[in-house]
């Protein structure tokens, strides 16, 4: 087992506040690592500045290193456009772009970046589709507009869309907060799919979820990473105080 | 309120009768504001229609002693400077409401800011000084071009706001999907973030449109006006709004009839694109909430 | 673990040369700048009108200094000129068309936002602010045409009648083109302004507080004077000043109808004068250097007005927005 990103040191602020205060932490490759903690914790901000999502906030610093395989990403010899590529985001709401059909919504990627062509696109949107567990329900539609299907779907498109560009890694942050519970427990047996071909990094505040999806779990508090482990063992037998505290309801 | 109880009634008839007197009040003040509207209106269609004509709109003006004659010059004048308008506008404002949107958080883009309401609020003839003082003086002639850079100067700042305000109802998600992929700025911006604004863009630029295509004053001493075809854009040139005012103040009969005709063109196209901005506005609305 | 499945693996990242970075920056950033350069070109166009105004108008002020504002004269043979006549027929029209204008544009705002029922209010404010896109010289041309007969032969009649007649700001009867008249049609083209701009003002003020007052047993009329005008009395303030700035700088209707008289005059019943219609009247035909500065100069009076009033008018919304949330 051998870890797919780590990160040394990692901080981030915005302005004067510190969200993320030194964390040193891995990803597992071919594993799903989930990072709970309470709301204002600094998840969400740690899992962001894994593919520089904080180069387009201005007040944003972010100080430490960030590997993937032995690269540390903000290098600035290192492309943050491949970056971006290896490391897919699936955002809290869903959000395909609304003026596109689904075709275009998966094709738009690969086509700036120039990785694909003609037939070959085609190829990547059944590809992807099939992957993210959609194309039985659009392979008739595929020209329809993407606002046009349900949270679920929408947000399926949007794992489908990540896909797209051939990443490494799928940064997601809450991706099933923003859904009725039959379209979180597909995106919950879609995770388990995609485990298998790619490495995943799930916010959740659901620990429910944690616990179902995921094989690691780091607990966030206060831009702090106060405990990983595998996840049945630090979900039954935490070392850390505040964790217990957080996982049995205690706060947060 | 009373805490004399027996007085209630009396009181209250008092109140209620004021507040019936505000509503009536409020409606007094609604017609005061439809009234003069619909009069407006109804002289220029009714005035307007009965000198309108075929010739109106193919022929040149014969001298007011003549009688008949059109404004063509004209109409094709105000076409090609609110067109030169425009086509320099366009991109100056949407661009600029872009960069106000986008990466605005800076000095640079606080400055642009504040100077679009600034100049939102220009005087219309303070524009026209600044176009005769630049261009017209510095060609040595009016021109349909200083005609048209005036009526710039009014366009931008408009498009501008509008464009910035119609990308930033865009959720930050939108711009984040597709950054998040690796897409750099610009198609993001034009193929993501531009299309989804493109309803409240088009309704800005059209309101504009018509905003300045009534504007007379900027016209006066940077397009001039001529009796002929226009011969250039360097050259100066009749338009519609600058004819009504020279017609109306002539003390030619004939000619004020010919204003109210011009009126009547002037004030249909420049509805027109109001009713039209406005209504495609709504029916964008009603299908983004319905999608 | 040994059973997990290999992920699909792509080759390490590679680093850059300095050119592909450079590269790769600009397909990345071009766009910024490029949109950075016309919005830039807005900054340029704003100094551009101020230097125009400023460097025209210089042999004004050199001739007359600051004096130059409150000079009476104005006669292109001699060459003396001075904007107060001017000055004054504009705060005077404006200052009329406002006071007719607000409390009309207020009860519109009152009645669209409290008692017109659903179904009706988008037409209504549809019609009010159509108001706003007829072109002012077709304004001018009605002026002409309709209102300035109407003022000679009835309004002035009636005020001069009434106990109004009596006003030390109402002269003698004269024709149809006077500062009243040009106030009137003022009046009428900044009431769509003022009147969105309280509405937008009535519509901030919290349901709750509106309620509030309702749930006491308080009218409407009361709710309205004793709760909404006193929350939204800074917003209606700053509508009445957008407003103004807008009669200030408005040119057409008010060169057509005001009766473009040459001479200082406090008598709305009288001809007169304003900054826009003496430009409009003569710069076109100014021969003299120190003729079209002085023009120039009454621009540049005009933009500082109205510059004045907008930035004060944005100030105050501002504050009511940052007060609210």
């Amino acid at each position: 087992m051998a870890e797919k990103m780590s990160t040394r040191g990692l901080r981030v602020s915005f302005g004067k506040t510190e969200a993320v205060k030194g964390v040193d932490m891995e990803i597992q490759a071919g594993a799903v690592t989930a990072i709970i903690g309470p709301s204002g914790c600094g998840k969400t901000t740690y899992l962001r500045s894994l593919n520089r999502m904080h180069d387009y906030t201005r007040i944003a610093k972010v100080t430490g290193e960030v590997f993937l395989g032995d690269r540390n990403i903000y290098d600035e010899n290192l492309s943050p456009v491949e970056l971006r590529t290896r490391v897919g985001m699936v955002f809290q709401r869903p959000n395909p772009f609304p003026t596109m059909s689904i075709r275009d919504n998966i094709t738009f990627a690969p086509k700036r970046h120039g990785l694909a062509r003609g037939r070959e696109l085609e190829e990547i949107v059944e590809r992807t589709l099939v992957q993210s567990a959609l194309w039985d329900e659009v392979k008739d539609r595929l020209d329809d507009p993407a606002t046009g299907l349900s949270g679920g779907q929408q947000q399926r498109l949007c794992i489908a869309r990540a896909l797209a560009v051939r990443p490494e890694v799928l940064l997601m942050d809450e991706p099933a907060s923003a859904l009725d519970p039959s379209a979180t427990q597909r995106i919950e047996d879609l995770i388990y799919e995609l485990k298998k071909d790619y490495t995943i990094a799930i916010v959740t505040h659901n620990m429910q979820q944690a616990a179902r999806v995921s094989d690691y779990t780091a607990f966030f508090y206060m831009g702090n990473l106060v405990e990983f482990g595998k996840t049945d063992t630090l979900f039954t037998n935490p070392k850390e105080e505040q964790t217990e505290a957080y996982i049995t309801g205690r706060f947060g | 309120m009373s805490s004399r109880v027996e007085q209630a009634p009396l009181r209250l008839r008092v109140r209620l009768a004021r507040d019936r007197l505000l509503v009536g009040l409020c409606v007094v003040a609604l017609a005061l504001a439809i009234i003069p509207l619909i009069w407006v209106l109804w002289e220029v269609v009714a005035v307007g229609t009965s000198h309108l004509s075929v010739e109106f709109f193919t022929t040149l003006p014969e001298p007011p002693t003549r009688g008949g004659g059109g404004w063509a010059h004209a109409m094709v004048g105000s076409a090609v400077v609110v067109g030169i308008a425009v086509a320099m506008g366009i991109p100056v404002g949407v661009g600029t409401g872009i960069y106000m949107s986008e990466y605005g958080n800076n000095p640079l883009g606080r400055t642009t800011r504040f100077l679009c309401e600034v100049m939102a609020g220009l005087p219309s003839i303070v524009a026209g000084i600044v176009a005769y003082g630049l261009i017209v003086v510095t060609m040595g002639r009016f021109s349909a071009f200083a005609g048209g850079v005036a009526l710039a100067v009014l366009f931008v700042p408009i498009v501008a706001i509008t464009t910035q305000e119609a990308l930033q109802m865009i959720p930050r998600h939108q711009r984040e999907a597709s950054l998040a992929l690796g897409v750099a700025e610009a198609p993001t911006t034009l193929r993501v973030i531009l299309p989804a604004a493109m309803g409240n863009v088009l309704t800005g630029i059209m309101i504009a449109t018509a905003r300045v295509a009534g504007e007379t004053a900027p016209l006066l001493f940077t397009a001039f006006n001529s009796r002929y075809w226009m011969e250039g854009i360097d050259q100066p040139t009749a338009t519609i709004p600058v004819n009504i005012y020279a017609y109306a103040i002539s003390p030619f009969e004939h000619w004020h009839a010919q204003a109210w005709a011009g009126a009547l063109v002037l004030v249909a196209a420049v509805l027109l694109l109001n009713v039209a901005a406005r209504t495609l506005w709504a029916r964008r609305a009603r299908f983004m909430a319905g999608g | 673990m040994g059973t997990a499945p290999t992920p699909p693996q792509r080759p390490p990242l590679q680093p850059r040369t300095g050119r592909e970075r450079w590269a790769d920056e600009f397909r990345r950033r071009w766009f910024r700048y490029a949109t950075g350069v016309l919005a830039a070109l807005v900054v340029a166009t704003a100094l551009a009108i101020l230097w125009e105004l400023w460097d025209g108008s210089g042999p004004a002020w050199s001739e007359w200094g600051l004096s130059f504002v409150w000079r009476t004269e104005w006669n292109p043979v001699t060459g003396q000129f001075g904007a107060l006549p001017f000055v004054v027929g504009t705060l005077l029209t404006s200052a009329m068309a406002l006071a007719i204008a607000l409390p009309v544009s207020l009860g519109i705002a009152i009645l669209l936002t409290e008692y017109a029922p659903r179904r009706l209010k988008d037409p209504l404010i549809f019609v009010v602010e159509l108001l706003a896109a007829v072109p002012s010289v077709v304004f001018g041309l009605w002026g002409i045409f309709v209102l300035a007969p109407l003022v000679q032969r009835h309004v002035i009649p009636f005020l001069a009648a009434t106990p109004l007649g009596l006003l030390p700001i109402f002269g003698e009867p004269g024709s149809g083109y006077t500062l009243l008249t040009a106030s009137l049609i003022l009046a009428i083209m900044i009431i769509p302004i003022i009147a969105s701009l309280s509405r937008e003002v009535l519509m901030a003020v919290p349901r709750d507080q509106k309620e509030g007052a309702l749930a006491l047993g308080c009218t409407r009329w009361e709710s309205m004077r004793y709760v909404v005008l006193s929350y939204g009395r800074a917003g209606i303030f700053s509508a009445a000043v957008l407003g103004l700035g807008r009669a200030l700088g408005e040119t057409m209707a008010t060169t057509m109808t005001i009766g473009n008289r040459l001479g200082l005059t406090f008598d709305y019943f009288e001809a007169g004068n304003s900054m826009t219609a003496i430009i409009a009247n003569e710069l076109r035909e100014a021969a003299s250097e120190i003729h079209v500065a002085s023009l120039v100069a009454i621009g540049l009076i005009l933009f500082v007005l109205s510059f004045v009033l907008n930035t004060l008018g944005r100030l105050i919304i501002m504050r009511v927005h940052t007060r609210d949330t």
